[in-house]
């Protein structure tokens, strides 16, 4: 379960990175879809607005963290899930740096067989989130919702390629 | 996908531990070579290419003195259209990773960007053997050009176009295993295969065994033994270093086997436009964008020459 970056809609290609201090307490993976909530990174949800997906976690220094964050966690445990601590907003400043392109696309795994519900493999089709690392298959429909459907992947036909649709960052 | 300083938690110089030795998986990736196995070919200002073929002349008819002279016909073969997909590849890197980095050289993102179009021909050809029981023209990722008479490439009911000629097959209808007999069995249908118009083939080269690794010890029991491996009776192996082998870890049937009869059959991996390594740095945000990319399609143009097992024992109509 998970979301993978796929390519981009602009053929300039670039990500558009922001960065956003981790909620307190909250364990974040790379690629997650994130929101903002009170300024702050929070895990994407149904209904919210999505914020971007996180590129990667970076200690305050810009730098990698050196640990999982995890109480008593040793150095070298950090492998791209972070947990940050109780106080992480106003003491370590862990953040995340995240893509908030409409135009990147990603392929994401979904939490049922792709195509048991009609759009779910269709180009133009909308889906929500289930969580921060997955979509809702049964949400496959032509109404608004968080992300839009571009095509089944290339490379694996269980997975589908989406876009932001619903941006917390640019007017949808 | 964009890496920084926070995808690299080892890599960056002054952080996290000290790491004293580096294994670089991407050295070590699976790239012994396609045209050990296909044909090759290349495309020129091309955007389609498209092959066809004609048999001989039917057979002479005995004539009486003063008689009419018999006619003779021949007939054309099936066209295969080919068009070439592009396959690409992208990864950006912040100039923070670029300079702070301690293994320039392993990180490096050109290094891995060739390596990764080297794996995917290799992987894209052997689609060839995957797919051959179907017409399906994406296999595993990757487009085939599969030849026109729309029938699997290992198929058991070629058609003709000839009235002179009959359906024919090169595929096992039983799913025999690899074995010393199964052997015989494949290269004298391997060696009975005839022209469309149904005529006998001279076939000169030598057979190649295309197998996946999982036959390995089987294989070399059949072509290195002194004796017929299968037997107690002392009987000589007729097959000891008679055929070349191919073995490939991208062929997906842990059972499937194959005969290709070496620069006769028509299988081929066809470049169109070769491995084009570029970068650009987007200089308002310093990010450095790597790209690879290719074009080719994978080619059956023809079936003569090739024979194909499914190895599963099970009936095989297609």
């Amino acid at each position: 379960m998970s979301f993978r970056k796929y390519a981009s809609t602009d053929p300039h290609g670039a990500p558009i990175l922001r960065k956003s201090i981790i909620t307190n307490s909250v364990v974040t993976t790379v690629m997650d879809s994130v929101s903002l909530a009170s300024g702050l990174m929070a895990l994407g949800t149904t209904g919210t607005t999505v914020f971007g997906h996180v590129v990667s976690i970076h200690t305050k220094e810009g730098l990698s963290p050196i640990t999982s964050g995890a109480t008593g966690a040793a150095i070298g445990s950090y492998t791209g899930t972070f947990t940050a601590t109780s106080t992480n907003s106003t003491v370590a400043k862990v953040y995340a740096l995240c893509d908030v392109s409409q135009s990147s696309l990603y392929s994401a795994s979904l939490d049922a067989t792709i195509g048991t519900t009609t759009g779910s493999d269709l180009g133009g089709y909308r889906m929500d989130l289930n969580d921060e690392e997955s979509l809702d298959e049964s949400t496959a429909g032509t109404g608004t919702a968080q992300y839009v459907v571009v095509e089944v992947d290339r490379n694996d036909a269980t997975r589908t390629v989406v876009n932001i649709f619903e941006s917390q960052v640019f007017n949808t | 996908m964009i890496e920084t300083r926070g995808t690299w938690a080892y890599e960056i110089g002054g952080v996290n531990l000290e790491i004293m030795d580096y294994a670089d998986q991407g050295d070590r990736e699976y790239t012994p070579g396609i045209f050990n196995v296909l044909n090759g070919d290349t495309g020129t200002q091309l955007g389609q290419k498209n092959f066809v073929g004609k048999t001989g002349f039917s057979s002479l008819t005995a004539t009486e003195e003063g008689g009419a002279y018999a006619d003779v016909e021949r007939d054309s073969t099936y066209l295969t259209q080919m068009s070439y997909t592009k396959y690409t590849g992208a990864v950006e890197m912040t100039d923070e990773l670029i300079a702070d980095n301690n293994y320039q050289s392993q990180l490096n993102a050109m290094k891995d960007l060739s390596k990764a179009a080297n794996y995917d021909q290799d992987k894209s050809g052997l689609q060839i053997f995957n797919g051959g029981f179907a017409t399906t023209v994406t296999v595993n990722g990757f487009n085939m050009s599969w030849y026109g008479d729309a029938v699997p490439t290992f198929s058991t009911v070629h058609p003709t176009l000839s009235a002179f000629g009959s359906t024919q097959s090169n595929a096992s209808a039983t799913g025999i295993k690899f074995g010393h007999d199964n052997m015989n069995t494949a290269r004298i249908a391997l060696m009975k295969q005839q022209t469309d118009n149904g005529k006998a083939v001279m076939a000169t080269g030598k057979i190649m065994i295309v197998a996946p690794i999982d036959l390995d010890k089987q294989i070399q029991e059949e072509l290195d033994s002194t004796l017929d491996p299968e037997t107690a009776n002392n009987a000589i192996n007729v097959w000891r270093g008679s055929m070349d082998v191919a073995e490939s870890l991208h062929l997906t049937s842990a059972t499937a086997w194959f005969l290709l009869r070496q620069g006769d059959h028509e299988l081929y991996h066809d470049v169109r436009e070769g491995t084009t390594l570029e970068q650009d740095r987007t200089v308002k945000s310093g990010i450095t964008t790597y790209t690879v990319a290719s074009r080719w399609t994978e080619s059956v143009r023809g079936w003569q020459n090739s024979w194909g097992s499914k190895g599963d024992l099970s009936s095989y109509s297609s």
